[in-house]
């Protein structure tokens, strides 16, 4: 295969599994790739994975993975020639496409005006309502003042959604109910905005009670072509965070699949959009849905996609990158079973859901047919504190939803990561909630059936339990204590206990 | 052998004899026998009357982190010679009037005031940590005694931030 650009060389400004998952991509292309670090992820798995990597500053996202000048730098050095940014810090920073393109450097992602346009949710929805793509209705903006916020909110009634202007992922967002929580909202939301993406612009919409967060992938090329890859709904999510994604949607005809999918060409189309891109709907109970905004980016929850079409995105967007043409048309794409990926977070679900940073002292990933973990942790590493608490995800592909969610509790089943705390247990009990059995999943689906959820775990375990205490307390650790604490892992003594004859 | 452990802040002892693949658990008047295998030293196959089950054991450090299909468990091994140094060691849920950070980071807002009044679950002060914010709430309706931080300050897990008095009611 020949690019059009020549990309032989791709810095991959980013970490963890993403980081990782855009490495192997172009090693599979036959292209060179370079990883960036901070001084917290020295020994990070998309370090020591890389062929090459740089070491970008301090821990703080601000002084690293967000520095734009220190990771041109990177570029440079190393003889790049071109840059995939992942998803979250740069991502969506149209400042950064334009930089990369000033210095020479391709830009594997949209240009700088598409991502103005859609990344500014605000600018975006003018846009989509004039290309007739339907926007949630009495949504309302605000400015910076509180006061602007809360006649805003008084004019179009609480529950109220106060969102970073230049976020996603549920960062800087937050719900309010009571006029009181306003305040505290409108500030938690803009120092939140301000560390995650360096905007602390805030804005207010309505707040509809029971949606489904329907999105659609889609992909366009610099000749002006633009497909769907149909949809992912994400409508389990906690705190506004998505932790179980599927495709296809059990809650859309296919009537309502071929409104939306048109939609999301005509919202790609209306921004000039160019890489690979989602556009986000709100589903309502009577099948109506409203534009919610563009994420100008690779997801987090892309591999279901790749799942049921069997297309590599990732290789996709360097394609077009390169100056190439769509290598699919829309009557290519046909999906085929059912895919499902659950996100595996550093977290207690026991404890309030707080982010759990450490040493991860025993991983143990699961693997069988028709699954696929996208990792960026191994056993013995350290998870900071720095970053987001993602892990790992797991997904899982079936004949039909019903296999796929079986193949999915059983890979979770198999999932083990010890010495810090994961949300696994709660995802398991998610999968077999006979609500989400029937398909009844809404965005508030967890605050409703999962409030101040607590682990019940069947006391016969404890007894087995104790015997492995027993066992692995004979259990000599080899390397010595002094020495580096991160390479301290588990290593066999049976050799040894074979002598402890009773 | 008498093998000790702390198990949610409380001394368990375990009685069991340990053999080359097999291990005898002796609780009061009844002992379970289970055989065991592991090729790794981490990860084993526990069975007893032909139930097998897997579970995953590491020692790292003073902690011994254990999985089983039921559940996580953490055990720790008990101090060797001063016993007074657990309870301060074990941290969390001992004094619960003494806050601090659940994990390292930053405090972005202060939301008390020396000498201020409390409620059940009043947020005193919020960390920032994994860009998420954590706020810390007072476990009962108290009064609070001493702020040792401030808004911008970096804290470890070591730190107590918030200091409080208990009110009756």
């Amino acid at each position: 295969m020949s690019l059009a650009k020549a990309i032989k060389k791709i810095l991959v400004a980013n970490r963890g599994e993403i980081a990782l998952r855009v490495m192997r991509a172009a090693r599979e292309m036959g292209l060179g790739s370079v990883a960036v670090y901070s001084e917290a992820d020295r020994f990070a798995r998309h370090v020591i994975e890389a062929e090459e990597s740089v070491l970008i500053g301090p821990p703080s996202p601000l002084e690293s993975y967000l520095s734009i000048e220190k990771i041109i730098d990177a570029a440079k050095q190393t003889g790049c020639d071109a840059i995939h940014p992942g998803y979250g810090f740069l991502a969506e920073n149209a400042e950064f496409s334009r930089v990369c393109t000033e210095a020479g450097l391709i830009f594997i992602g949209p240009g700088p005006e598409a991502i103005s346009l859609l990344g500014n949710k605000l600018i975006s929805r003018e846009t989509m309502e004039a290309a007739d793509v339907p926007v949630i209705t009495g949504k309302k903006i605000a400015s910076g003042k509180l006061d602007d916020f809360r006649s805003a909110a008084e004019e179009i009634g609480y529950p109220v959604l106060i969102k970073a202007a230049s976020g996603g992922g549920g960062k800087g967002m937050r719900v309010v109910t009571d006029p009181a929580e306003l305040k505290d909202a409108v500030e938690g939301a803009s120092r939140e905005a301000k560390s995650a993406f360096g905007d602390e612009t805030v804005y207010l919409e309505k707040y509809l009670t029971r949606p489904r967060h329907i999105e659609f992938q889609i992909m366009a090329d610099e000749a002006g072509n633009a497909v769907h890859l149909f949809e992912r709904e994400c409508s389990i999510q906690r705190r506004h965070q998505k932790i179980i994604e599927e495709t296809p949607s059990p809650a859309l005809t296919p009537e309502i699949r071929e409104q939306m999918g048109v939609a999301a060409v005509a919202a790609a189309k209306a921004a000039k959009y160019v890489s690979a891109g989602t556009v986000e709907f709100l589903l309502d109970e009577d099948g109506s849905f409203y534009f919610l905004e563009v994420n100008t980016r690779i997801q987090v929850e892309h591999p279901i996609t790749e799942m049921t079409t069997g297309i590599d995105l990732v290789k996709e967007q360097i394609r077009i990158a390169s100056g190439d043409p769509l290598s699919f048309a829309q009557e290519d794409i046909r999906p085929f079973g059912h895919a499902t990926e659950c996100r595996i977070y550093a977290e207690d679900p026991a404890n309030g859901f707080l982010p759990s940073s450490g040493k991860i002292v025993y991983l143990d990933e699961p693997s069988a047919a028709n699954l696929r973990i996208d990792s960026g942790v191994y056993s013995g590493c350290e998870v900071p504190v720095f970053y987001d608490p993602i892990l790992s995800k797991v997904i899982t592909w079936g004949k039909d939803r019903r296999e796929s969610t079986r193949r999915m509790l059983l890979a979770l089943a198999d999932y083990k990561a010890l010495g810090i705390k994961t949300n696994v247990r709660y995802l398991q009990a998610i999968l077999q909630h006979p609500e989400y059995a029937a398909g009844n999943i809404y965005t508030g689906f967890l605050d409703e059936h999962f409030p101040g959820w607590t682990d019940e775990r069947p006391t016969a375990e404890f007894d087995v339990a104790k015997v492995g205490a027993v066992l692995a307390s004979l259990h000599q650790e080899t390397a010595t204590s002094s020495g580096d604490e991160s390479r301290r892992g588990p290593a066999s003594i049976w050799n040894q206990l074979a002598s402890w004859e009773m | 052998m008498d093998f000790e452990f702390v198990h949610n802040d409380e001394r368990l002892t375990v009685r069991a004899e340990v053999g080359k693949n097999s291990i005898r658990v002796v609780d009061g008047d009844s002992e379970i026998s289970y055989d065991f295998f592991s090729a790794d030293g981490s990860l084993f196959t526990i069975s007893a009357n032909g139930k097998a089950t897997r579970v995953v054991a590491v020692k790292d450090g003073e902690t011994i982190y254990v999985s089983t299909p039921g559940g996580d468990f953490q055990f720790r091994l008990p101090p060797s010679v001063d016993g007074d140094t657990f309870s301060e060691a074990g941290g969390g849920s001992g004094d619960k009037s003494k806050l601090v950070a659940p994990m390292p980071g930053k405090v972005v807002k202060v939301l008390v005031e020396e000498g201020q009044a409390v409620t059940e679950k009043e947020k005193l002060v919020i960390v920032e940590a994994m860009k998420m914010e954590n706020p810390l709430v007072a476990p009962y309706p108290a009064q609070v005694v001493k702020i040792n931080c401030e808004e911008g300050q970096l804290v470890d897990t070591e730190i107590i931030l918030v200091e409080l008095k208990e009110l009756e009611n």
